[in-house]
Order: C-alpha cells, then structure tokens, then sequence
C-alpha cells in the first residue's frame, strides 16, 4: 500500500490498515513522515485513558471490565497493551492481549506493543500509535503500561484521564507518603478489594492524595475479576472527563503534551545529526582525559554540525 | 529500521495442553521475536481477528486434541476471507501424517511434531520471514 492509500484506508477504519500503518511506526518506515503528516488533520477526536500500575494489580483484567461497558454503549474502541521487551535479545512475551480476548471482536481494536527499550513504562512509537486509531474513527483509546514503578509517570503526559491501579498488601502508609506515581493519578483504583485490607488501604491512600490541578482523586474499590467496582469507576471517568471539559483543562493538557512532544522531537533531531560523527570517539577521548567536560563537548558537536541538523530539517 | 518478527502462539478449540505452547513462545521470544500469546480456548474468528490488529507475520496454532481437521481449514478460509492470506501458518501438536499432508495442502507452511527442537522453528521462522 502507498501512503496515500494506507491513510484513506486508516480513516475509513480498516484493521488491516491500521495494523500495518502501526508497524511501520514501530519499524520506522522511510516515508512515515510524510503519512503522518496526512493523517494529522484527522486527530484530536478521541478521549484517552491511561491504566498504569505494578505488576499483577489486575490491569488487563480491569480493562476487559471497562471493554464490556464500553462496547454495550456503541463506542468505537481501541486499546494499546505495552509489554516490556527483553534487554539481552528484544524479544518479547505479549501476554495482556489474552485477559480481553472474549471481550474482543472486530470493533474493539487492540494493538500489543513492546517497549523495545524505551523507559517509562510506555514505549517510543506510543503518540504516533494513539493518533493512528484517532484517525480511524476511534472515540475513546485505553493505554496500558507494562507494570510500573514508582517513577514511571510518563504515561501521564500521553493520556487525558490515569487511572493509577494498586491493591491490597502493596505496603504500608510509608510506601504511599513517598513522591512519584500517586502525584499524577487522576483516579486511583484499589482492584482485589476482595481482599482483607483493601479499606485500610483506601484511608491511607487518601490521606496522602493531592487534590490534582483542582480535581479531588477519587478512590475506587474494584474485583476485576467480577465485575464489582466498575459502573462506579466508569462514572468517576465521565466525571473527570467532564470535568477537563467544562474548566478547560483538556486544553491545557493536550497543549502541554504538544510542547513536551516537540521538545523531545528537538533532541532527538540534533541527536540524530550528531551520533554519526567520525571525530566522536576523539571527543570522548578527551573528556575521558579530563580535557573537557561531557557539557562543553556536547556544545563542541552541536556547534560543529549546525549546517547538517539546518540542512536536514525539512521546509515546513 | 528495524524490522521485528512478531508472531502469535495461540490454541484453537477445546484443548487445555498448553506446556507445549508456552515452550515455544519462549523460545520465539528468546530469539529475540515479538511473541503475541493468546492463549487456549479460542475459536477461529478469535485468532484471525488477533493475527490482523497485530499484523504478525507468522501463526502459531498448537493442536493436540485431534480437531486439527476441523479447526486448521477455518482459521485458513477466514484468513482468506478476510484478504491476510500473506500470514504463514504454522501447526505444532499431535498430527498423524497423513493429516499433515492435508495441511500443507490447504497452505500450513509446516507442521511441527513432537521431538521438534526449538531451535528448529526458530531457524524455520526467520526463514519464511525473509523470503516474504
């Protein structure tokens, strides 16, 4: 398929187009600029949730939950399941795709993705990916991370609403004071509630919540497994979406997203320009020699490749 | 650009032997593959479905309950169906040679018996991926 016809097929919501368009992401294609480009126009429709948390809370199994809801409503689905990829060999178990397969069909569209060495919890290609199911006419997208630590809150940055999952025994009131992923979560969701201490668990979690931009962290207790929980979450999603609505936070976010994004996309231009350089390994001599430092050699290259990083960019 | 080998592991009808599966997937993910693991129980329509959105380039149906007969030909005539007739099939399990030769008529790429090594499928997989 050309560019042209990949794009129309995307935002006529053919599977095996977006398939395709999502791999070529992934593997970088040489002409996935200039598709992007075109499907730009058709993003920006579709509303976001991010399901984060540790390995084994219950996210899969919670997003088969939402899935069901979802579905029975008419919404047009699609779902991103992150899975790590193995530092030695990159390859990769994608096991999330197994826990929604009877609540799947030819109108939930779910992609396994691996991280393929991107940190955070998320993986490279993620916004490209998200805007492709956008523009096929998705209206709401469930991203879930690969289980997270308490760092990883890049996922924040990809996402109108995060759901931050924990259960019960995950530790004590100590292990909630500490900074990280409970300072982004737009709702924290405490799944295997059916477990003895999951009302411990809420106290604790909500005394070291902060309000969020204004939006009050609602705590929710789930069983995944049954079903219990979710209306009740499904309604604490609609609220925050209306929410972000109504005091234009949605605005906001989705600028900030854009800035970061850019930002990134800066580095990794002048990067780009810069690794091949033939007089590198000299300049990392020099630093290993206490010559310079690695921040006055970082200048040196920048300076040095100016015209080739000018060169390269296209003329918008 | 790199270029992954995404595959999808999955068992078709009802058949809970999923050791066999599982060793394979690891294997596959050891080679350094994208291994999309479905699990059992699944119909046909499932794992069509699944081989699709994932675009994987290979998949793996492990069968030992004797039904190959029935559910290999449906996976391939909804592959057809559905225009992804390009994604290789493969047949892991317990299959009478007679029936394997049946398979290959209908377009599984190989069937592996049991005392397959590991390193076998693997070095199979690369294979029909670079010839494309």
């Amino acid at each position: 398929m050309n560019g042209i016809e990949i794009v129309n097929k995307v935002l006529s919501g053919d599977n095996r187009a977006i398939a395709k368009l999502i791999s070529n992401i992934e593997n970088q294609a040489p002409n996935i600029d200039e598709v992007l480009m075109k499907l730009y126009p058709h993003t920006g429709n579709a509303y976001v949730i991010g399901v984060t948390g540790a390995t084994g809370v219950g996210k899969s199994t919670l997003i088969n939950g939402l899935i069901n809801h979802y579905k029975s409503q008419g919404l047009r689905l699609g779902v991103i399941c992150i899975d790590p990829s193995s530092p030695i060999t990159g390859g990769a178990i994608l096991g999330d795709r197994l826990r929604l397969v009877n609540s799947i069909d030819e109108r939930v569209f779910i992609r396994s993705m691996t991280t393929r060495g991107y940190k955070g919890g998320i993986t490279k290609s993620l916004r490209d990916v998200i805007r492709v199911l956008d523009a096929s006419g998705k209206e709401l997208i469930i991203i879930e991370t690969i289980g997270v630590s308490q760092v990883d809150v890049e996922i924040a940055n990809y996402v109108d609403t995060l759901l931050l999952v924990v259960m019960p025994y995950m530790g004590d009131e100590i292990q909630l004071m500490k900074a990280g992923l409970l300072e982004v979560a737009d709702i924290v969701v405490i799944n295997k509630a059916d477990l003895t201490n999951s009302e411990d668990m809420v106290l604790a979690i909500k005394e070291n919540l902060n309000s969020n931009n204004g939006w009050e962290v609602p705590v929710i207790k789930t069983v995944a497994i049954n079903g219990f929980g979710i209306p009740e979450l499904i309604n604490k999603i609609n609220e925050h979406k209306n929410y972000l609505l109504t005091t234009n936070g949605i605005e906001k976010k989705r600028k900030d997203r854009i800035k970061e994004e850019i930002l990134e996309e800066i580095f990794n231009i002048v990067k780009q320009n810069i690794v091949g350089d033939e007089k590198f390994d000299e300049i990392v001599k020099k630093v290993f020699e206490k010559e310079i430092t690695p921040h006055f050699a970082a200048q040196l290259l920048i300076k040095k490749h100016k015209f080739l990083i000018f060169n390269n960019c296209v003329d918008v | 650009m790199e270029r992954k080998i995404r595959v999808l592991i999955a068992k078709p009808g009802l058949n809970g032997h999923d050791r066999g599966a599982k060793v394979v997937a690891r294997a596959l993910r050891d080679a350094g593959m994208e291994v999309i693991y479905l699990g059992m129980r699944l119909t046909p329509d499932q794992i069509v479905n699944a081989a699709i959105q994932e675009d994987v380039d290979v998949i793996g149906l492990s069968v030992l309950s004797g039904a190959h007969d029935t559910l290999v030909p449906e996976v391939m005539r909804i592959l057809k169906e559905k225009g992804a007739e390009d994604i290789k099939v493969i047949v892991g399990g317990i299959i009478p040679d007679d029936d394997v030769k049946k398979l290959k008529e209908i377009g599984v790429v190989e069937v592996f018996g049991p005392g397959t090594l590991t390193p076998q499928i693997v070095k199979f997989i690369k294979e029909i991926v670079a010839k494309g």
